[in-house]
């Protein structure tokens, strides 16, 4: 459910992992959806010269106002996809703001000023069939946990992207989507943290 | 031959300026063979009927001025860079004829990447080689074509390949790559060699109308002045020497070999 | 050009796309580029979209001849772009000249990255004094647009063909890795169709007209002086008439800031939401069009400010425009980040309180 006040305020947020872990894909459907509902993105990524593997990290914006800075100082989230990327990104993360990990390949402190919550993304999409879709489960996750934008722009714009580059891996992202986001409301009752713990 | 004109009896002319030709007087040296090139390529204007379509491009050098010369649409082009040019001109206007007129420092020294890449992308132009052997309107220094042994304001004792490599054959070199159709050369030493290598102008101007693809014929042309020799030495040093280092004839004809 | 507006047909475009579907947009027929990084989105959607929208894309071998072929295809009478990044951009100066003598309208787009020499692939703005100080060899000037969006990669890439058409000149797009990699939601329905002048001095054949000759080389001094009036008539026609910037923030402002492109976001975050609290005013002045610089309206603000800070992402170049422009009016500070380093709002902060306060 996406709450009202989401759609009111700005949010700022980092996704961070390695090069093939598809966190452009994540960061790019995600302002697709916000841009479909009708609000103001940056999508900014630091671009590295290596094609694979290397760091890849975006800095995203998703505001109902003009947004200048794309820089994204101390985000309200923050998406890791790996251990150096938690490792760096993690102290900036604002008091009070979300920490989304993917705790097949991060191991995430207890405690802290943040929300944390650990999905072991990578296995789960492993068990779903392809490791590659790690990305589509932690993106369902976020958005049902946030609401930052409705869960079926989301899908719209997941299944508008893979339609157009691989259809036949288009079901098996929108799984994967709705699987990241029913974990988070399953977890609801009990938080996740840690490692492994769903 | 006579004919009466009035009182005054005049010589029926023989020779006539082809009307492509423009009525100025050119800057070039005596002996040097771009007054007869810019002759044949307007004869072949006008015979063919495409001075109303051709759109040529000058390159940097001694014939940096031949728009002046010939009355069709020019386009300048930084040295060395015609082919590059004239891949602009002829992709916008792909029924136009587009050709470049380019000399040996300019072709194959500092626009020698373009030559290749346009060459090998299979333009559809004709490039119309002058190879002297020298860099003529800076005063005479070594050109890539330059021969072993040849004197020039830069190889005061004569090119030495140690130092300098060996002169570079460009339509042999060119027909290396798959794309160009026709690759010739020529040279202007005389009545019949002149007459020659008209003909392989003229079929590499057929062949792009035909849309056949890249041509470019060379032509081994004297430049007395910087040669120091008279007009008919250098005539003669091209027959005796320069054409052993640059055979003549056709390099590629992919008409020919279709045949 | 304020990406908040006109919300409906709006797509998520990065800047580089968003500059190579206005040039589409705008009717250019022609393009040729080389890959370099931060701008190779610019050349791959030509390479799909231009060719299939009737244009001609081709993948030059080398920066030298991509400028060079666009000199033909400009020569040909049409609408001509390329596109590359710093290193590549001064390999094209030698080209720009020659367009620019031989008063060919042409679109150039720079994607600036970090220098000099091969530099790095993040965000700059080192090549400011070449882009507006013309770059190659000679007296000769170009137009010089600085968008700060992907939106204005759009808008400002429509307007320069318009531009290079209506003054015969070279455009340069001053963009830099920020602006080009980043992605925002973009409009391109407002573009008009477009209606490029007619071009009696094309290359197009001679049915019927006398020929046509684009050329730069003039000989005797007489003939080239002439041509370098002309163009220097034609330069002042464009300072007259052509200056775009944008103001923002409070009329009564203490300090003013001065920022293009993606240096001015950074300064317009802080006027209009300063990550700290600020103990006097701010206001900002974009100029948009970085040659011909607003020069005129800097001076006005020089009078009304306690003090000007210049922010660039560059060991400081356009400040010497300002300090030009402002006459010793004012106090003028410069902050600046090299070497692809982008200054963030609450370093800005920080600068302006530790000059100002």
């Amino acid at each position: 459910m996406v709450a009202a006040d989401a759609l009111q305020s700005e949010h700022r947020l980092i996704v961070a992992g390695s090069g093939g872990q598809g966190i452009l894909t994540f960061c790019k459907l995600l302002c697709s959806a916000a841009v479909q509902e009708g609000r103001n993105v940056t999508y900014l990524p630091s671009y590295g010269p290596e094609v694979r593997s290397g760091t890849a990290r975006c800095r995203v914006i998703i505001s109902p106002e003009t947004i200048h800075s794309p820089l994204v100082e101390e985000p309200d989230s923050l998406i890791v996809f790996n251990q150096s990327s938690y490792d760096r990104f993690a102290p900036t993360l604002r008091p009070g703001g979300l920490l989304l990990v993917n705790s097949s390949a991060v191991e995430a402190e207890e405690g802290g000023a943040a929300k944390v919550l650990a999905l072991p993304a990578t296995d789960l999409a492993a068990e779903m069939g392809s490791v590659k879709v790690a990305n589509s489960i932690l993106l369902g996750a976020f958005v049902s946990a946030t609401g930052v934008v409705s869960e079926e722009s989301c899908l719209d714009a997941l299944t508008e992207h893979w339609g157009r580059r691989r259809a036949d891996m288009a079901e098996l992202n929108v799984q994967a989507l709705k699987r990241g986001a029913e974990l988070v409301v399953e977890s609801a009752t009990a938080p996740l943290k840690g490692r492994k713990s769903v | 031959m006579t004919a009466k004109q009035g009182e005054q009896e005049v010589a029926t002319p023989i020779y006539r300026r082809p009307p492509a030709l423009l009525d100025v007087l050119t800057h070039y040296c005596p002996g040097c063979g771009h007054g007869t090139m810019h002759r044949l390529l307007a004869e072949l204007l006008d015979e063919m009927g495409i001075r109303e379509q051709t759109i040529g491009v000058a390159p940097v050098g001694c014939a940096v001025v031949a728009y002046d010369y010939l009355d069709i649409d020019w386009s300048e082009a930084a040295h060395g860079r015609p082919p590059a040019v004239a891949t602009g001109l002829k992709r916008i206007h792909p029924d136009k004829v587009v050709f470049t007129y380019q000399g040996d420092g300019d072709l194959a020294s500092i626009g020698m990447a373009e030559t290749i890449h346009a060459a090998n992308r299979g333009e559809n132009i004709s490039i119309f080689f002058i190879n002297n052997g020298i860099y003529g309107m800076t005063g005479g220094q070594m050109a890539p074509t330059t021969l072993i042994g040849q004197k020039s304001s830069t190889t005061p004792g004569g090119r030495d390949a140690e130092d300098t490599g060996y002169p570079i054959r460009m339509c042999e070199l060119l027909n290396q790559l798959e794309a160009p159709a026709f690759l010739a050369r020529g040279t202007l030493t005389s009545p019949r060699r002149v007459r020659e290598t008209k003909r392989l102008m003229k079929k590499a101007l057929s062949y792009q109308m035909e849309k056949v693809g890249f041509s470019m014929v060379e032509v081994l042309t004297s430049c007395p002045t910087h040669w120091r020799m008279t007009p008919g030495e250098s005539l003669r040093y091209i027959e005796q020497t320069v054409s052993r280092v640059f055979p003549l004839g056709v390099i590629k004809d992919v008409k020919a070999a279709e045949e | 050009m304020d990406p908040s507006t006109g919300v409906g047909a709006k797509v998520l475009t990065s800047g580089n796309e968003a500059a190579a579907e206005a040039a589409i947009r705008a009717g250019c027929r022609f393009y040729a580029g080389y890959p370099i990084t931060p701008q190779v989105e610019l050349m791959a959607y030509m390479a799909t979209e231009l060719a299939a929208r009737g244009g001609v894309f081709v993948q030059a071998e080398s920066e030298v001849a991509a400028i060079n072929m666009i000199y033909g295809a400009s020569a040909a009478g049409a609408r001509a772009m390329t596109s590359s990044s710093s290193p590549g951009i001064s390999l094209k100066q030698e080209g720009i000249s020659y367009l620019a003598g031989s008063e060919l309208p042409a679109v150039i787009v720079n994607v600036q990255r970090g220098s000099p020499g091969l530099g790095n692939i993040s965000p700059a703005q080192s090549d400011y004094y070449q882009a507006t100080r013309g770059g190659g060899h000679g007296d000769y000037r170009t137009i010089t647009l600085a968008p700060a969006t992907v939106q204005e990669m759009c808008d400002l890439t429509y307007l320069a063909f318009d531009l290079a058409d209506n003054y015969r000149t070279p455009v340069i797009i001053l963009s830099d890795g920020m602006v080009g990699q980043m992605m925002e939601a973009v409009s391109f329905d407002h573009l008009p169709e477009p209606s490029p002048p007619p071009k009696p001095w094309a290359l197009t054949g001679t049915p019927g007209r006398e020929r046509n000759t684009v050329v730069s080389f003039r000989l005797t001094p007489e003939d080239l002086a002439e041509l370098n009036r002309r163009l220097q008539g034609r330069y002042a026609d464009i300072c007259r008439n052509e200056v775009l910037y944008e103001l923002a923030g409070p009329e009564d402002a203490d300090v003013l800031l001065v920022a293009y492109g993606t240096a001015a976001r950074i300064c317009r975050q802080v006027v209009e939401r300063p990550p700290q609290a600020l103990p006097f005013k701010v206001a900002l002045l974009r100029p948009i069009t970085l040659w011909p610089f607003p020069g005129e309206a800097l001076a006005e603000m020089a009078e009304r400010v306690k003090g000007i800070l210049v922010v660039e992402l560059s060991a400081g170049q356009m400040v010497d425009d300002v300090r030009l422009a402002v006459e010793g009016r004012c106090r003028v500070e410069f902050f600046g980040r090299m070497g692809g380093q982008v200054p963030t709002a609450s370093e800005t902060v920080e600068r302006l309180v530790g000059l100002f306060a």
